[in-house]
């Protein structure tokens, strides 16, 4: 995650986890922001079902994950547009 | 007069969010000092019963290990754990020990502390350390406590800590009048 964003704007997705509260304690957010990273990378039309089956390996105990998967629905518009 | 405020209906960003998003979390487990030891807890798998030994020679031979903690290292009577909400002498023959003593009375309670060198060696270390617990009859629900059959505390003389009721207004007209009782027992898990 580390090498997400090389400079000091936060990627599309980063800001959508920010934007979506999708955080709280920040424990798991790497993990979060990297399984979503990479499944949007492939696909960038996944759904809300299809998006709690890839982040379903990730474990978060302040979110109730709704807002974590409302923030990579929100965050699928910038990977369309990616080349 | 009225006060502007730039919260309520606002949507707040995290001042605290920029780190974790990139990953720049720290946790307690990125502590890192000199001289930093690792602890880890050894802990009764028995719901009740009396300690009979703990060996921790072979633990204390692994390397990296510096010490393992028993109630035999307290230097006399264990302290034991106050309650903070409503401390009353009544409950004080019940307070249970920092750290199992002669009995364990739940499955967990601390029996041992390691500390070591790193996470990795004191989780090896506790594996090493052998407790012969015999076992005694479990309480597991109310009635069966209330019986006194088995007791936990036996200083106490008895499983019953204390006995109060509460009330708040006429209850005895208000049920008096009503058009509807209905008598009903509750449990809860503990």
């Amino acid at each position: 995650v580390e090498g997400l964003s090389h400079d000091a704007e936060l990627t599309p997705l980063q800001a959508a986890f920010r934007k979506h509260h999708a955080l709280q304690c920040g424990f798991c957010t790497p993990g979060m922001i990297i399984t979503a990273h990479a499944l949007l990378s492939a696909e960038p039309e996944a759904d809300a079902a299809r998006i709690q089956e890839v982040l379903s390996g990730n474990l978060c105990r302040c979110t109730g994950y709704l807002p974590i998967v409302e923030a990579v629905m929100h965050a699928r518009a910038a990977y369309r547009r990616r080349p | 007069m009225t006060i502007a405020n730039r919260y309520i209906g606002a949507a707040i960003e995290r001042v605290e969010d920029l780190r974790f998003l990139r990953g720049k979390g720290q946790y307690l487990d990125d502590l890192s000092r000199e001289g930093l030891l690792h602890a880890a807890i050894l802990r009764s798998s028995v719901a009740h019963g009396l300690v009979r030994s703990i060996d921790a020679v072979s633990a204390l031979a692994l390397g990296g290990v510096h010490c393992v903690i028993t109630a035999a290292d307290m230097g006399g009577a264990v302290p034991r754990i106050p309650i903070g909400l409503q401390p009353l002498p009544v409950l004080e023959p019940f307070h249970q020990p920092v750290i199992a003593d002669v009995k364990v009375r739940y499955v967990g309670e601390p029996i041992a502390v390691v500390l070591t060198n790193s996470p990795a060696i004191a989780e090896d270390a506790l594996e090493l350390i052998r407790v012969d617990i015999e076992a005694l009859p479990a309480v597991v629900d109310r009635r069966q406590a209330a019986s006194n059959e088995t007791l936990l505390f036996e200083d106490a003389g008895g499983n019953l800590a204390i006995r109060y009721t509460a009330s708040r207004g006429d209850a005895a007209a208000a049920f008096e009048h009503a058009d509807y009782t209905r008598q009903e027992g509750f449990s809860a898990q503990r």
